[in-house]
């Protein structure tokens, strides 16, 4: 399958120029943001840091591991997209929370991608039920981990755990909001343990092409 | 006065009994039936708070086993709309 990925060093031709009265500092240093107005609400957005760490190399090795392809595997973040520039994700300290994705412009590359022929209240019902089961469910798993960090001290258990925790929670919650609304499941994904690379597998969604703005 | 004609769009219903794969806090859970049900043969179903009476974080757990009524049509998965604990995880 080919992926059609948003990669602030392969940019293209960027599409126009728009202002941004507020914008992160390292984006408008860069000069171009991806044009969101491409998305809609309820698509997928994976992503993976330009430079992986070891938190990255980790999860990629999991999902290598569980038999994913490399270019899958790839893939080690999934958040719910909004509207605007926002995006719907867990966070291993800050818990539950909606942010710019133009934070993360240009340090990561983006994929967005999208289940056709869904009905436009259906895209909002699978963003409004993703953000209530993120809530209930990364809270609990938060708790979990705590306590799990607090009786094993090693660097593992303290940093690593729950960064694949938090990847595996946000990405279950958006096969299960999927399969609240439409009564189907994603092909190619398990009914549990969904990672971000089963996402990038699955020929439910299709990768939607967006390009790049300059700043001005 | 007009005889108002009352009329549903809801799929059918049908009985099932089956286990619970997986459950989690916010209420949404997994079913696997012992038989396909419905018009598609669905053989799994989901059950969620918006769906059914019950509160999430109660009854369910995964591995129990339950029966109960759930809507099916051409989708893949059935929509548990009722559903009793027949026995319990071990």
């Amino acid at each position: 399958m080919n992926q059609l990925i948003i990669d602030p060093n392969n940019r293209g031709n960027p599409k126009g120029e728009k202002a941004f009265a507020q914008i992160s500092p390292e984006a408008r240093q860069f000069g171009y943001v991806p044009d969101l107005e491409y998305c809609k609400a309820g698509d997928l957005i994976l992503s993976h840091s330009v430079a992986r760490d070891y938190i990255e190399t980790g999860i990629i090795n999991t999902q290598l591991k569980a038999g994913l392809a490399e270019d899958d595997s790839r893939w080690t973040h999934a958040a719910v997209y909004l509207y605007e520039d926002f995006i719907l994700e867990a966070d291993p300290k800050l818990g539950v929370r909606s942010r710019s994705l133009y934070s993360d412009v240009p340090g990561s590359c983006f994929r967005v991608r999208r289940r056709q022929n869904l009905k436009e209240a259906d895209r909002y019902k699978i963003a409004l039920c993703a953000q209530r089961m993120l809530g209930m469910r990364y809270d609990l798993g938060a708790a979990l981990s705590l306590g799990l960090r607090a009786r094993v001290s090693e660097m593992w258990n303290r940093y690593w755990a729950p960064r694949m925790k938090k990847e595996i929670i946000c990405s279950q919650v958006f096969y299960d909001a999927y399969a609240e609304i439409t009564r189907h499941f994603l092909s190619s994904c398990p009914t549990h343990g969904v990672m971000p690379a089963h996402l990038s597998a699955t020929s439910d969604l299709e990768d939607i092409s967006v390009p790049w703005l300059k700043i001005i | 006065m007009p005889i108002l004609t009352y009329t549903s769009n809801n799929p059918p219903t049908f009985r099932f009994t089956g286990r619970v794969i997986r459950i989690e806090a916010d209420g949404f859970g997994i079913i696997q039936f012992d038989r396909p049900i419905g018009p598609s043969g669905n053989t799994m179903g989901i059950v969620t708070s918006s769906s059914t009476s019950i509160s999430p974080l109660t009854s369910l757990r995964a591995d129990d086993k339950i029966e109960g009524t759930a809507e099916a049509d051409e989708r893949d998965v059935a929509s548990i709309k009722t559903f009793e604990i027949v026995s319990r995880s071990a």
